[in-house]
């Protein structure tokens, strides 16, 4: 059992809510006062939300500095003043806000995916994810044991594992060849320090165990636990000593930048050298996270609701970036994606469409939402909700998280109309703000459109997914005459957007289905 | 003591860092945290706890006199101070298995022990160390603590604290509650009057400028057995009280419970009772009154304090 210091873990709740009436008086509160009573984590049915919160606030008050709150969030009209000439706004969040860099390596560590830590040296990446091994109950040398260090010389043996002599000198066949697999592969936290530093033939072993979950070493296979991941760059703009391969910083889930150091918190900095201040020798107890806990927290977090509407709202923004009209001749082919691979430069292409290059959001990227993208969004805005103490997925919670996720996979084309307009220049540096206005404007046109309540292809949709089984003939005919005139009412409108295009292929998908269920029909009927 | 310091010194100098970054985060956290007091206290209040087989004991208990330290509660507190250099050197043999649990619920305890009036606190240490022997386990002991303390005058802990003593071995609740088999019907029975007599039992409250818990002469309304709400108009007080003592607790929302009937009624300076009065001088500018049960509690219409008083009824 060990005590807790004053190391002031955030007393409970974190965020608190309506204060309940007291009822009666319990003797257990004898023994609550100024002395902290600590006792290690049980594992049992502590609240796990509540405990996610508490590690948050100690590392934020007590283990890294980063005086930011970039993760905003309002309950009331927030205070907002201005600076300069050019109308900097500085707002005072009303509610209780964030430190990305120390919030989104924290959600990475719940939901047990892959966090890529930017930014300069001494920033702290490292020593955040240290922490992230500590409340998993590693200790400080088993977390630094299981750090790899990405240099140019690191081998697939250095990162996995290697045969054992003996067994290659005498084995008879590849089974008899014992594998001793570095320990860090059987981790639950799995730091990759400087990963732009790995070989290029190094990078795709780790991406098997990254991706796949499993080493492989001579036909020997390690599988791994499930584990949250921490890979740290200096440069994210590849610029390491070797180029990232694209699969690999396809399967980073979210990206956390280490803001810049405030010079304010010299002082801090200079009392932490004076007094020899490690707070990760020091973590309380309390803050630990069992295997159990972790796998219920995950488990939790998975269980939060995410609304009909709102997921609305997320297909609405999703929708709007892979349609690319002169992409193809055929309509499914009109997409970024088949651009990409025929290695063509979009702008040779050109858009005669004649559509509003500053609305259609299709035109800031080069490319659109993959599949892992959007898996990645859906467990990071659950897991936002989690952490706040919710059961349901709010839309701030996805605009908050949407840019971190999509850090690096949407890539902005630099050149489009809607970054050379007034005040949109440092959005072409500024992602993370980039992409919440994307979000931002992506919800005005849902808005605009009223889609909330009126949406057409939306009822058809339902519709359908109420079954095919034991309809009538007569009534999958009026199924389909309403997708033929809700697609000439579409057609009407002239031009084509994205969130049109999924909705057009979606009735295209719907009349084949309907096509092909009524020729069965008819078939049975003859 | 000089082994002591010697064991102390060596695992200090063996984890010196470690040491160091937690009095570096405690002086943050509390700037006036002094390092000379500190090191006093430790040599005080710690050392006389370890041993060479103890030496575990030194990593909890140095975190958790930091944290007092500062507070200045060893200063500031008489209890706690006592129970360091009493009950703790007394029960260092149960220190060894849970240190920081042990020490740091019993230091809550004195503390909030000492803060409430007319708790005696240092009738709860003498009896916590008595008990000792017959709690072989520590979380049994710590179960007597809580139940003694409504035995030291925390009313308002009576009904859970009843609910332990029944989990308790039944010889240790007798010890813990002398007449428990009594006690655990009649809560009053320490108290009670011979039967048709009425007695006064407690007095609390008071004027807040005097360190007590009103601003005006306050009112008194019964809200169930054994529990009054009193409110001066700006807060509202439960009053709980019972053989052991009489507590008050602010309350925001409270819900009031039925009352039995009684036919007490109090009248300039007298408390009369089927048909006898009893005089009690210091209710004889009355405030305001109610009763529940065999209880009736008055407040004064120029006094800050509330007045307990109980009856037993004939047959």
């Amino acid at each position: 059992m060990s005590y807790n210091l004053y190391q002031h873990v955030a007393e409970a709740p974190t965020r608190p809510g309506t204060r309940q009436a007291k009822k009666s008086f319990d003797v257990a509160d004898l023994f609550r006062g100024p002395a902290p009573v600590v006792e290690e984590s049980k594992g049992g049915e502590e609240p796990l939300d509540e405990k996610l919160r508490q590690a948050y606030f100690w590392i934020v008050n007590h283990a890294v500095i980063s005086p930011h709150y970039d993760i905003e969030y309002n309950d009331k009209p927030p205070q907002v003043f201005s600076f300069g000439d050019s109308k900097t706004q500085v707002t005072l969040p009303s509610s209780q806000s964030y430190s990305s860099f120390v919030l989104l390596p924290l959600l990475n560590f719940a939901v047990r995916r892959r966090c890529l830590l930017v930014g300069g040296p001494g920033r702290g990446k490292t020593a955040t994810a240290i922490l992230m091994g500590i409340l998993a109950g590693y200790s400080l040398k088993e977390v630094r044991r299981g750090i790899q260090h990405g240099q140019p010389q690191m081998t697939i043996s250095d990162l996995l594992g290697n045969p054992l002599p003996a067994d290659l000198v005498n084995a008879q066949s590849m089974d008899d060849i014992r594998v001793s697999w570095r320990s860090w592969l059987g981790m639950r936290v799995k730091i990759i320090d400087e990963y732009n530093r790995i070989p290029t033939r190094t990078q795709s072993a780790l991406l098997t165990v990254l991706a796949d979950n499993y080493a492989e070493v001579l036909d020997h296979v390690y599988e791994c636990p499930p584990a949250a991941w921490f890979l740290t760059a200096n440069d994210d703009g590849g610029g390491g000593t070797y180029q990232v391969i694209e699969a690999l910083r396809d399967r980073i889930d979210v990206v956390v930048r280490a803001l810049h150091f405030n010079t304010r918190f010299f002082g801090e900095m200079l009392t932490r050298i004076e007094e020899g201040i490690r707070p990760e020798e020091v973590v309380p107890p309390k803050l630990i996270f069992t295997p159990a806990q972790t796998e219920r927290l995950y488990q939790e977090i998975m269980a939060v609701e995410l609304p009909s509407n709102l997921r609305r709202r997320l297909e609405f923004f999703a929708s709007q970036f892979e349609f690319f009209e002169p992409g193809g001749e055929q309509v499914e082919y009109k997409t970024k994606d088949c651009l990409k691979i025929s290695g063509i430069d979009p702008h040779v292409l050109g858009d005669q469409s004649g559509k509003d290059q500053l609305k259609d959001l299709g035109f800031q990227t080069q490319n659109g939402l993959s599949v892992r993208a959007i898996l990645s969004i859906l467990v990071f805005v659950k897991a936002m909700a989690y952490f706040r103490g919710d059961g349901i997925v709010s839309l701030e919670d996805v605009r908050q998280i949407l840019p971190f996720v999509l850090h690096d996979k949407l890539v902005p084309d630099h050149n489009a109309s809607f970054f050379e307009a007034p005040g949109n220049g440092s959005l072409r540096v500024d992602r993370v703000s980039w992409i919440r206005k994307l979000f931002d404007m992506a919800n005005a046109e849902y808005d605009r459109l009223d889609l909330d309540r009126s949406d057409p292809v939306a009822e058809l949709d339902a519709e359908f997914k109420q079954g095919l089984e034991g309809l009538k003939a007569p009534e999958v005919k009026k199924r389909l005459v309403k997708i033929e005139r809700q697609l000439a009412d579409m057609a009407k409108g002239r031009k084509m957007y994205g969130h049109l295009y999924d909705d057009i292929l979606l009735l295209k998908y719907l009349h084949q289905r309907y096509t092909n269920y009524l020729s069965w029909l008819q078939w049975q009927t003859h | 003591m000089a082994n002591s310091l010697a064991v102390l010194e060596k695992e200090l100098m063996a984890n010196r860092e470690r040491y160091n970054t937690l009095f570096a985060l405690a002086k943050r956290a509390r700037p006036r945290l002094d390092e000379e007091r500190f090191l006093a206290n430790l040599k005080q209040f710690v050392a006389p706890l370890i041993s060479e087989s103890t030496d575990a004991l030194i990593g909890p208990l140095y975190e958790l006199t930091l944290e007092l330290t500062g507070l200045e509660l060893f200063q500031r507190s008489p209890a706690v101070a006592t129970l360091w250099t009493e009950l703790l050197p007394a029960a260092s043999s149960r220190l060894a298995s849970q240190p920081g649990v042990i020490a740091a619920s019993l230091t809550n305890a004195v503390y909030n022990l000492e803060r409430e009036q007319g708790v005696d606190w240092k009738f709860w240490l003498k009896q916590m160390e008595k008990c000792q022997s017959q709690c072989p386990e520590s979380e049994t002991w710590l179960k007597a603590g809580q139940v003694l303390s409504w035995v030291c005058g925390m009313a308002h802990y009576r009904e859970s604290a009843k609910a332990l003593a029944e989990s308790l071995p039944s010889e240790l609740a007798e010890t813990l509650v002398p007449r428990w088999d009594a006690v655990r019907d009649d809560p009053w029975w320490s108290r009670r009057p011979a039967p048709g007599r009425v007695a006064k039992v407690h007095k609390v409250g008071g004027f807040v400028g005097f360190g007590g818990e009103f601003r005006r002469p306050p009112e008194v309304v019964a809200a169930g057995p054994n529990q009054f709400i009193v409110s001066d108009g700006t807060d509202d007080w439960l009053l709980s009280c019972d053989g052991f003592g009489a507590t008050l607790k602010r309350v925001v929302e409270f819900e009031m419970e039925d009352v039995e009937k009684s036919d007490i009624s109090v009248c300039d300076g007298e408390i009369i009772w089927s048909g006898q009065k009893f005089p009690f001088p210091e209710i004889s500018k009355i405030g305001t009154f109610d009763v529940a049960g065999q209880v009736l509690v008055c407040t004064g219409a120029l006094s800050h304090h509330v007045h307990v008083f109980l009856g037993t009824a004939v047959g």
